[in-house]
């Protein structure tokens, strides 16, 4: 039986505890009184195919599935979000419900069926990616036929849906010309939703209108609106819980006093292998490695209700109950940690993953009180793929020194960059990132780095942190030294274990 | 200063005179009042300071200049920049400005030696200054200068002075200055008198100047052409025929040069002199006895002329001497141990003590068909030793550092050792860089290969700063002669009490701690050292690599190359990405064998020629379908390729678009690997592989690969073509091979360079950036 998170106080005879500094792994001893908060353990992985079968069978608000598709009709399978989650799962449930929508479809002798993926602002995922998440045998038969889609958000051919506070809202034409759209999400997080896959089916100026620099809940309803208004959808959503990680890591998920003989053995070989393996290597190892997950959940139907059903089962599978709001929050970065696999190779990726990302993992509060400091570990390496993230070193090298204020940066950069042609061209053909997911993600953590005293990397580069207005020590010590000027000498820490994925319940 | 000063001429005792020279018989200035002086040399450093001398002391006499246009100057001109120079101030003030300072004083004759002009009939005195001040000039060139130009300075005189018929109708003065080391290898006291020897100055002269003709034409057999053809081809034979063939060239020039020096120097030994220089000014004080037969001729033997110790202000100094080389080593601790004897006599002569002994002569009458001789010189009364310069030296710097902080160095302790042990530690040295250098061409291309290039590269000059300075100087360092300066003390002693202070020459009776430490070294250390932090800012600020301007689009192009300057691959590696994927897997391991088989021969092609390289892995791609390769590129390849594409590189080409100048990539490597590319450059020339009517690949390439010389060609004609001026232009390379498409355009910048392009772009200036590739992917990563 897997056992639920906790928050461990530091007394002692509490022994150093394991931080995940990028590629780094290390023992940190973290003072008296310090509250950790440990994910619960993951629970062994079960077969989801009944549950799936249950969810498309008594779905939530709708008419089953199958006595919503017909021969003759257009069907489109939305799947989305194929960054989340991270390690990314060894076995996708998106196949298994997938593959079940499908079934359901050649039964009912619909023959217009399309896998289309709304990756929105994010790379468009190549064959092999889309293999990971559907499974070869959706990518070899739809492949073949053009039926297997990914989102350009910047193709003209996108159609006019209608306007919103002046604003026009254009949608893929697959999408607008679907008779139903069965919108598959898994949730792991709260950064991934039904609705807002729905979202990342508009047009580029869209998203940015929604999820840009003015984003509001308001906004992304409306359009999240205006979508179900035009199209049927049906919404599938798996619920995750926590991770299994394979035998070689498993000390990752595991409590350092319960480490036995193996995993000091596993965690010793695997410092010093990060310590001395070439970066290349070790990028490929992190992208490599898969996590079976347990699945909680799914449900089908009425997306609000299907949602609000699998948020619940989520957050209540995860949360632990946490300390109050303490003065410093301490978070390291290895799971979830970019854009890419590699969790050492995006500066800005990392930054919004440990201000922006884990720290709203948060229910009834917040981690770090308002004014407090915020302590993360990761090597903040200048270092981005010229490929998926050629507009990230550009903007670590035009944008950044000019100004770190989302207002001026979306005053200044954001057209040309989001026009420039080198940019588009690798988003349309070759894989990369649209430029404005940069804006975007540099956004949200400038607002919430705005609700910090101070933002402290330990082990970082000196002038990626300060670029981006952040502050680098050299030990978490030191770190601690430096937050003392806003939190003084006795400061409450809560630190999140494990590279965050939990909501922490604060009271 | 340690030693006791007991100088060489105390051992002598008190000279019973001889022979009394003329002397002075009142001021200078009345003496020289209402006389033409004709002079020459006046742009060098001890005859600006006559100049000076004449026109603030002399107010009645009239300097009669011969100066050489230079370039689009007229002699007039460099006249007139001369004394615009700051030690003319007062007397240019008093004339109105510089135009009207020569206006009213100096008479300007423009020509050369040897073809001097007709000189001014009512000239009195000629004072020749003019000469060479390399002590290790070509064979003929001394001669020419010290030897014909002499004879043709005197002949003009003589034609000057004489009537219609030949007859000499006025007696002029004329005054040589030579040097004391015209005294050869003598040793022991030089006396003020005409060296004895019989060696023949017509017969000299004539074998010197036909030795250029003698070498011009041995550099020019094959054999000789073919060795330096084959040195050239060792350092550029990547590059292409065109940039060997400059190359070799450049060698056989030098080759002549070296052969003159050497056929100089032998000459000078094999009848008693050090080197061609000394050599040739004896020869030329035989051309002056032989000529001024009939005339007055006073001759002035300086010694090592360094600044000034009074006049026109102390420390004045133009150009590096002998000593500066030496003591600015020594000040930056680039000289561990110094071969010099420690009680070897360094005699050297403050220049206005020279400059005033050669005006006092001038106001002399020596008696006709007597010439006279003065020594300007210090070590018969006043010796600097060596080791008293060490020590002076060494106390000043320790005092006054040469560079604080980061520049500065430990001041070395010289033991003066004798010349073998530095000998040895110097042959040492040249063999240790010989060793490191050959190490260095076969390492691989790193940052740390190249910071160890830089290292060997810093410590080369300075092995051979010290092996030159030793060639040349060397013999003087183990000197042991003094010369006599009883004439020139006489001379200075008949000086009239009131031109004492303006014109004393008397190289006894100056302390040398006062001169060091006070006046010389000061002078010396401060211009270079102002003049090195102006280069350092130069090299700061004027860079080939620099912020893009907007130009009108068209009018400017950015070349780039690829491997390994927008790219971390190459085409072996690219070749195993394009072709094994198609293969089966037996097929796949037969591949990689036998192009591992054949590594060592493609790696001994690329040092030879990179085009042959390229052809020999192009054959490779026999067999295979193009149109799939190409669509392999696009579908799977394109990631691996933009993923091991420099960001710095991108963002550089894509600075360049966006200030509106043509990009163009220039690659050896074939045509479909450039395809993911084709969204950041304008133009991209790549080499095309040949089909059959299958659309499969022959092996061959279609056109020859754009490599080296070729890429320049290149880039010439596109020019020419689309009206784009390559002197705005820029290129990025990073391979010794690139070197004439860098030279092509205005701007080259080498990137990430290899060892020879690093050495290249240094000693041109060029920018060095590095560009480092971020590859996500290990290298051995297929793409599948």
């Amino acid at each position: 039986m897997s056992r639920p998170g906790f928050t461990l106080d530091v007394d002692e005879r509490t022994q150093p505890l394991l931080v995940a500094q990028g590629t780094r792994l290390r023992l940190e001893r973290f003072g008296l009184g310090t509250h950790v908060v440990y994910p619960g353990d993951g629970r062994p992985v079960g077969d989801p195919t009944p549950l799936v079968a249950a969810a498309l069978a008594s779905p939530l608000g709708t008419a089953p599935l199958a006595a919503q598709l017909h021969a003759g009709m257009a069907l489109t399978i939305v799947i989305g979000d194929l960054g989340s989650p991270r390690p990314r799962m060894g076995s996708d449930v998106r196949r298994h419900l997938v593959e079940q929508v499908l079934v359901l479809a050649a039964a009912a002798g619909v023959d217009d069926v399309a896998v289309l993926c709304a990756n929105g602002l994010a790379k468009r995922p190549s064959d092999a990616e889309l293999t990971d998440v559907v499974g070869e045998r959706v990518v070899r038969s739809f492949a073949s036929t053009g039926g297997l889609l990914s989102t350009d958000a910047t193709d003209p051919a996108y159609v006019d849906l209608g306007v919103i506070d002046g604003h026009e809202i254009r949608l893929h034409p697959r999408i607008a010309a679907s008779d139903l759209a069965v919108n598959i999400v898994v949730t792991s997080s709260w950064s991934t939703s039904a609705g807002l896959q729905l979202v990342a089916l508009t047009d580029v100026a869209t998203l940015d209108w929604a999820l840009g620099l003015e984003t509001s809940s308001d906004r992304v309803s409306a359009v999240i609106g205006l979508v179900e208004a035009s199209v049927a959808t049906f919404t599938l959503d798996a619920a995750l819980g926590e991770p299994v990680l394979p035998d070689a890591v498993s000390f990752l998920g595991r409590r350092e006093w319960e480490w036995r003989v193996r995993d000091q053995v596993a965690f010793a070989t695997a410092r010093q292998a990060l310590a001395v393996a070439p970066k290349q290597a070790i990028a490929r190892l992190f992208s490599d490695l898969a996590a079976g997950y347990p699945v909680l959940g799914v449900a089908g139907g009425a997306r609000d209700q299907v949602h609000a059903s699998m948020s619940t089962v989520w957050t209540n599978a995860v949360a632990v109950q946490g300390p109050p709001a303490s003065d410093v929050g301490v978070v390291n970065v290895w799971r979830k940690g970019s854009l890419h696999a590699d969790p050492a190779s995006d500066p800005l990726g990392a930054a919004h993953h440990a201000v922006a990302e884990q720290p709203s993992l948060v229910e009834g509060g917040q981690l770090v009180r308002p004014g407090g400091v915020l302590v993360g570990f990761h090597p903040l390496s200048n270092r981005f793929s010229s490929r998926t993230n050629s507009v990230g070193a550009d903007f670590f090298a035009e944008v950044l020194p000019a100004s770190t204020d989302p207002t001026e940066i979306r005053a200044t950069f954001q057209d040309r960059f989001s026009t420039d042609p080198w940019y588009g061209e690798l988003y349309r053909g070759r894989h990369g990132h649209h430029p404005l997911l940069t804006f975007h993600r540099w956004y949200a953590t400038a607002r919430a780095a705005a609700t910090y005293a101070d933002v402290v990397w330990v082990g970082a580069d000196r002038r990626s942190a300060e670029l981006m207005g952040f502050r680098a020590a050299s030990t978490y010590a030191d770190a601690l030294e430096i937050a003392s000027g806003h939190v003084g000498r006795t400061p409450s820490i809560t630190v999140l274990h494990g590279g965050g994925g939990s909501v922490v319940r604060v009271p | 200063m340690s030693e006791s000063s007991q100088p060489p001429s105390a051992a002598f005792g008190d000279a019973v005179a001889s022979h009394t020279p003329p002397l002075l018989t009142g001021r200078i200035r009345d003496l020289l009042a209402g006389k033409k002086i004709v002079m020459t040399g006046v742009t060098g450093f001890i005859g600006e300071q006559l100049l000076w001398k004449i026109l603030t002391e002399l107010p009645d006499t009239t300097p009669s200049v011969l100066v050489r246009p230079k370039g689009s100057n007229t002699a007039r001109d460099r006249v007139i920049a001369l004394v615009r120079k700051p030690i003319f101030k007062s007397v240019r003030e008093a004339a109105g400005s510089a135009e009207a300072l020569v206006d009213a004083r100096i008479e300007v004759i423009q020509g050369d030696l040897p073809n001097v002009p007709d000189l001014p009939r009512d000239l009195d005195v000629v004072l020749h200054c003019a000469g060479d001040v390399s002590f290790d000039p070509p064979i003929d060139e001394a001669f020419r200068t010290n030897v014909v130009g002499t004879k043709a300075l005197m002949d003009k005189m003589l034609e000057a002075c004489s009537d219609e018929s030949g007859t000499l109708v006025r007696i002029p003065h004329y005054v040589h200055v030579s040097t004391a080391y015209t005294a050869g290898r003598r040793r022991g006291a030089i006396p003020e008198a005409a060296h004895e020897h019989t060696v023949d100055y017509v017969r000299e002269t004539a074998s010197a100047l036909a030795m250029k003709d003698y070498i011009e034409t041995a550099s020019r057999t094959s054999e000789r052409l073919a060795a330096l053809r084959k040195l050239a081809e060792r350092d550029h034979r990547q590059a292409g025929f065109l940039t060997t063939a400059e190359d070799t060239e450049r060698r056989r020039q030098e080759w002549v040069k070296e052969e003159l020096v050497k056929a100089g120097t032998e000459r000078a030994r094999s009848l008693g002199w050090t080197d061609v220089y000394t050599f040739a000014k004896a020869m030329g004080e035989r051309v002056v006895a032989d000529i001024g037969r009939d005339i007055r001729v006073s001759i002035v033997r300086p010694a090592i002329v360094e600044s000034s110790l009074v006049h026109p202000y102390p420390g004045w100094i133009e150009g590096f001497k002998m000593a500066e080389p030496i003591i600015l080593a020594y000040a930056k601790g680039t000289l561990p141990e110094f071969p010099a004897s420690p009680d070897a006599v360094i005699d050297i002569v403050p220049c206005d003590m020279v400059v005033n002994a050669i005006i006092a002569a001038c106001a002399t009458t020596p008696e006709i068909g007597r010439p006279e001789f003065y020594h300007s010189s210090s070590g018969a009364r006043n010796p600097l030793t060596f080791r008293s310069v060490y020590e002076l030296i060494h106390e000043y710097f320790t005092k006054h550092p040469y560079a604080s902080g980061r520049g500065s160095a430990p001041l070395a302790e010289w033991h003066f050792p004798g010349p073998e042990p530095v000998e040895r530690t110097l042959t040492a040295a040249e063999l240790a860089l010989k060793v490191g250098n050959l190490v260095v061409s076969y390492s691989p291309r790193s940052n740390r290969t190249r910071a160890f290039a830089a290292m060997l590269d810093k410590q080369g000059k300075q092995v051979s700063f010290l092996r030159r300075y030793l060639s040349i100087y060397g013999e003087y360092l183990q000197s042991q002669v003094h010369y006599v300066d009883d004439y020139t003390l006489a001379l200075h002693r008949s000086l009239h009490p009131d031109d004492v202070e303006a014109f004393a020459f008397d190289t006894g009776n100056f302390d040398w701690r006062y001169y060091l430490q006070d006046v010389h070294v000061p002078a010396i250390t401060d211009p270079v050292k102002r003049l090195e932090a102006a280069r350092r800012r130069r090299a700061a600020t004027s860079t080939t690599y620099r912020e893009l301007k907007p130009t009108a689009p068209g009018s400017v192009l950015a070349a780039f190359d690829l491997d390994g300057t927008v790219m971390a691959t190459n085409v072996v590696e690219t070749y195993l990405w394009a072709r094994l994927p198609e293969l089966s897997m037996p097929a796949r391991a037969r591949e990689v064998v036998g192009l591992l088989g054949r590594l060592p021969a493609y790696i001994g092609a690329e040092r030879r020629d990179r085009a042959t390289f390229l052809r020999s892995v192009y054959r490779r791609y026999e067999g295979a379908d193009l149109a799939a390769l190409e669509d392999f590129v696009d579908d799977q390849m394109a990631p691996f390729i933009l993923d091991r594409m420099s960001p710095d590189a991108i963002r550089r080409i894509r600075e360049h678009r966006a200030a509106g100048h043509t990009t163009i990539l220039m690659t050896g490597v074939i045509r479909p690997l450039t395809r993911p590319f084709e969204g950041l450059f304008d133009v991209i020339v790549a080499a095309e592989l040949a089909t059959d009517a299958r659309g499969r690949c022959t092996g061959f390439l279609s056109g020859p690969p754009m490599v080296g010389e070729s890429r320049a060609a290149w880039l010439r004609h596109y020019a020419d073509l689309h009206q784009v001026n390559l002197t705005t232009s820029h290129a990025y390379a990073d391979s010794h091979v690139d070197l004439p498409m860098l030279n092509a355009v205005g701007f080259p910048v080498a990137v990430s360079p290899g060892v020879g392009l690093m050495r290249a772009a240094k000693v041109k200036g060029w920018s060095i950036v590095e560009w480092p590739v971020p590859s996500p992917l290990p290298r051995w990563k297929m793409p599948s």
